[in-house]
């Protein structure tokens, strides 16, 4: 944290020093509140099983038989030393488990080091784990969205199963990856609107064709959270997590989190009909589609206390439709610190009842880019080793196989910050007080690398497309660094424009242009003026220009900013729509560019609606419908006037 | 550890000002955050048991009443949204919120749920990054950039005292 960001924390302390409390939560009052109270005793959700140690002679596996491992070609990887001298990247990150016992002694041997610090007096929080019906009943959007990148929006053609009465001209979700669909709150087909209720338990079908009429809705259970959906070739796909609380048979209490996949046909989008239902173990984390396939991506955290013992493989091993995934199909940690899964499925459209394939890679967290071709999970050990693990893992017809695995130095800021391309992996990092650029080849071999960058400041965008790349750092102004990768061995920086403010999102406007959208900042680097746009000319990629600049002055946030989705940029209609809050509220813009006269305001409209979706512009013909959760508000973009609205 | 009510008030009379203070910045109404301070404290002295030691309570309890306010939250959103028909007729009331008598407060609205969490955790809790991001299973490097993004959107509303350029700071 910088001094100028302390102070403002010191300062915000101090103004609320004077603030009374109320009465009833003095100590005095709370020691006769908890005096009053029954003795009441409610176990930790990590599954405790009484008699633990005695049976870890008996650690065989109960799965059937082993599935033969022949995934990845155990690339080595150099390790890095971690601050005890001990090498931290273990393996390759390519190996499989031979065994669950190997799972369980990994996670033996991290919960007694842990044990061990812990009464050594180390600095280890407690493990708090009791009620996450929390965590399940807050959904917000930001979850895993943040950590994605680059986007690429355009007018869809027209699917065979869409009813023949829809347009074939409306927009799609604003995407990291061209041909790689992404879920989202709201999605059209050309007729119908697809919105995700604020509860979060259904997804509403609104027809526009007529003016607004809500149609149908797909509900779920209780213990469902639908965190976003696909409509996508005729089909709906619900994704999110399922939360619930199971008593054990030595008669504690543990709480289980599902991932779900749901797919319902929409030959008839007024009467979706389900068609099948994938689970896997951990908390959603995120999905794609791509080539008929949905691949899901869950979160399994181990809840182990020391007391699992290896028989309990539910305890620890993650489930996929009620089985235990295969040893073979866990990639063992590159850390000591690994405590959780990332679980990740396909499953083919055509059979949406079972995953296809599913792998784990056993982990302490990481976040994901999806190629045309390839998954590239990547974990951020920066904390510990300076360093990012990357894995690239191959998707080609739902077959998941991991190939290789790699390190770079640093954090990568976001998926826009890591880029495939003629199979090489562009990588831009922040490591420690500086920046890099990598180059990686196709076995995550470092082949070339540019390090030491703009010192003391840090990635906060990027955009990378062929042979360019552009990213903003900053500090107090915004150098916009172009970077040459023609030669991958030998990336060159070879622009460098230095502009008050800074970019959160970059996205190119046509071949010559390129967008940001950030925050106009005062020459103290620290007072915020409002959100900027700016048109960067980038036909010299040598000597970019920021062309054209728009403030809104006295508006502090874009959802773009945090959620590439929630951009509505169509290039040849000439629009770029987002909402962003201010001291109006929350209020819904739609602008359009031009070389002479800059940025036009064409609506500036406000949202209602006080749910908890993020809000979404989409189109279809020539009618903009803005939606935040139940509420649906229609304008015409021939002069973006309110034509109608529905509360569903 | 064993922990009875006087043990249990007695580290919560360490803390207990804070986190009253995060509460409110959180839930927006003296009310609420008065219900939720009490729900965390019940929860936590429920399951003291898993407390092992002591100089881990201030971090424990934020955990705790963090989930609480997430929770409480959610729950008002649902709430909330049987009442969007009255919605349309108050549009013109959107900066409700901005009437609120303290500016802490008025920044803390701008936030996101997520943004407030971390903020209040800096501000109340003394957190830095890695433990924000331990009690909220976040990246550290995450909370530092939506640290840094949040606390700039609150100087839109809050004027730090050193804005204005002033030449000391450099």
């Amino acid at each position: 944290m910088n001094k100028k960001e302390q102070e403002f924390i010191d300062q915000m302390k101090q103004e609320s020093e004077a603030v009374n409390v109320p009465k009833s939560l003095e100590p005095k009052e709370i020691e006769e509140l908890l005096k009053s109270r029954p003795e009441k005793f409610v176990w930790k959700r990590a599954y405790i099983a009484a008699a633990a140690a005695c049976c870890l002679l008996v650690c065989g596996i109960v799965y059937g038989t082993t599935r033969e491992s022949a995934y990845g070609t155990n690339v080595e990887v150099g390790s890095r030393a971690g601050a005890d001298g001990e090498p931290v990247f273990r393996g390759s990150g390519l190996s499989t488990a031979k065994s669950y016992d190997d799972v369980y002694k990994y996670l033996e041997a991290r919960m007694n080091e842990m044990n061990a610090r812990s009464s050594a007096g180390g600095a280890v929080i407690e493990e708090y784990a009791i009620d996450d019906s929390a965590d399940m009943g807050m959904v917000t959007s930001s979850s895993g969205a943040e950590a994605e990148g680059q986007a690429v929006q355009e007018a869809k053609t027209m699917d065979a199963a869409v009813p023949d009465t829809a347009s074939s001209d409306y927009s799609e979700t604003n995407v990291r990856q061209e041909g790689v669909d992404e879920a989202d709150v709201v999605k059209t087909d050309g007729r119908y609107l697809y919105t995700l209720r604020d509860n979060g338990r259904a997804v509403a079908v609104t027809d526009t064709k007529e003016g607004l009429a809500a149609v149908s809705e797909i509900e779920l259970e209780d213990s469902y959270t639908i965190q976003e959906f696909y409509v996508n070739g005729g089909k709906l796909v619900l994704a999110g997590s399922t939360w619930q609380e199971e008593k054990t048979k030595e008669g504690w209490y543990r709480s289980i989190s599902n991932t779900f996949a749901i797919t319902y046909d929409l030959s008839d989008p007024e009467k979706p009909e389900k068609l099948g239902e994938v689970m896997q173990s951990g908390d959603y984390q995120s999905s794609r589609m791509a080539g008929g396939h949905v691949y899901l991506f869950s979160q399994y955290y181990v809840y182990d206390n020391g007391a699992v013992t290896a028989k309990d493989t539910d305890a620890y091993i993650p489930m996929i439709n009620q089985g235990l995934l295969p040893e073979g199909d866990i990639y063992m940690p590159v850390t000591k610190n690994a405590y959780m899964y990332e679980v990740i499925s396909s499953i083919d459209m055509e059979k949406p009842d079972e995953a296809k394939d599913s792998k784990a890679v056993f982990t302490d967290g990481g976040e994901l880019y999806v190629s045309g071709q390839n998954i590239y999970w990547y974990e951020d050990r920066s904390w510990y080793t300076g360093d990012t693990v990357i894995r690239r893992i191959s998707y080609q017809d739902g077959e998941l196989k991991a190939e290789a695995s790699g390190m770079v130095g640093g954090y990568i800021h976001d998926s826009f910050c890591i880029d495939e391309h003629k199979g090489y992996l562009r990588v831009i990092t922040t490591e420690g007080d500086t920046n890099s650029v990598y180059v990686l080849d196709e076995e995550l071999k470092t082949i070339g690398s540019i390090e030491g960058l703009a010192e003391d400041e840090r990635v906060y965008s990027a955009r990378l497309l062929g042979d360019t790349g552009y990213f903003v750092t900053y500090r107090e102004t915004d150098p916009l660094f172009s970077v040459d990768f023609s030669d991958p061995e030998k990336p060159e920086i070879i622009g460098e424009l230095k502009i008050p403010g800074f970019s959160e999102y970059l996205h190119f406007y046509g071949g010559d242009l390129l967008l940001g959208i950030g925050m106009d900042v005062d020459e103290d680097g620290f007072t915020t003026n409002g959100v900027k746009l700016s048109m960067f000319d980038i036909r010299d990629n040598t000597d970019v220009k920021e062309v054209q600049k728009y403030v809104l002055k006295n508006v502090y946030s874009a959802d773009v900013m945090y959620d590439y989705r929630a951009a509505l940029i169509d290039v040849e209609k000439n629009i770029i729509g987002f909402s962003a809050d201010g001291g109006n509220g929350e209020r819904y813009y739609v602008f359009s560019y031009d070389a002479d006269n800059g940025f036009e305001c064409l609506m500036d409209e406000a949202v209602n609606g006080n749910g908890y979706q993020t809000v979404r512009g989409v189109y279809i013909d020539t009618i903009l419908y803005v939606v935040k959760g139940n509420i649906i508000e229609a304008y015409s973009m021939e002069d973006y006037k309110k034509i109608d609205d529905i509360i569903l | 550890m064993k922990c009875d009510a006087a043990k249990f008030a007695g580290m919560y009379e360490g803390v207990y000002k804070d986190l009253y203070r995060f509460a409110l910045c959180m839930m927006r109404n003296p009310q609420d955050a008065e219900d939720a301070v009490s729900e965390a404290v019940i929860q936590g002295y429920e399951h003291r048991a898993s407390l092992r030691r002591e100089d881990a309570f201030k971090s424990w309890m934020f955990t705790i009443l963090s989930r609480v306010c997430k929770k409480r939250l959610a729950a008002a959103a649902k709430k909330n949204e049987m009442n969007e028909a009255e919605f349309f007729e108050r549009a013109e009331g959107a900066e409700d919120r901005l009437e609120m008598n303290m500016d802490v407060r008025r920044a803390f609205a701008v936030l996101s749920e997520e943004e407030q969490m971390i903020v209040g955790l800096s501000v109340f809790g003394g957190y830095q990054s890695g433990e924000i991001g331990q009690i909220l299973k976040l990246k550290s490097g995450t909370v530092r950039s939506k640290r840094s993004r949040a606390l700039a959107k609150m100087s839109v509303i809050l004027k730090p005292c050193s804005a204005g350029g002033q030449a000391e700071y450099y």
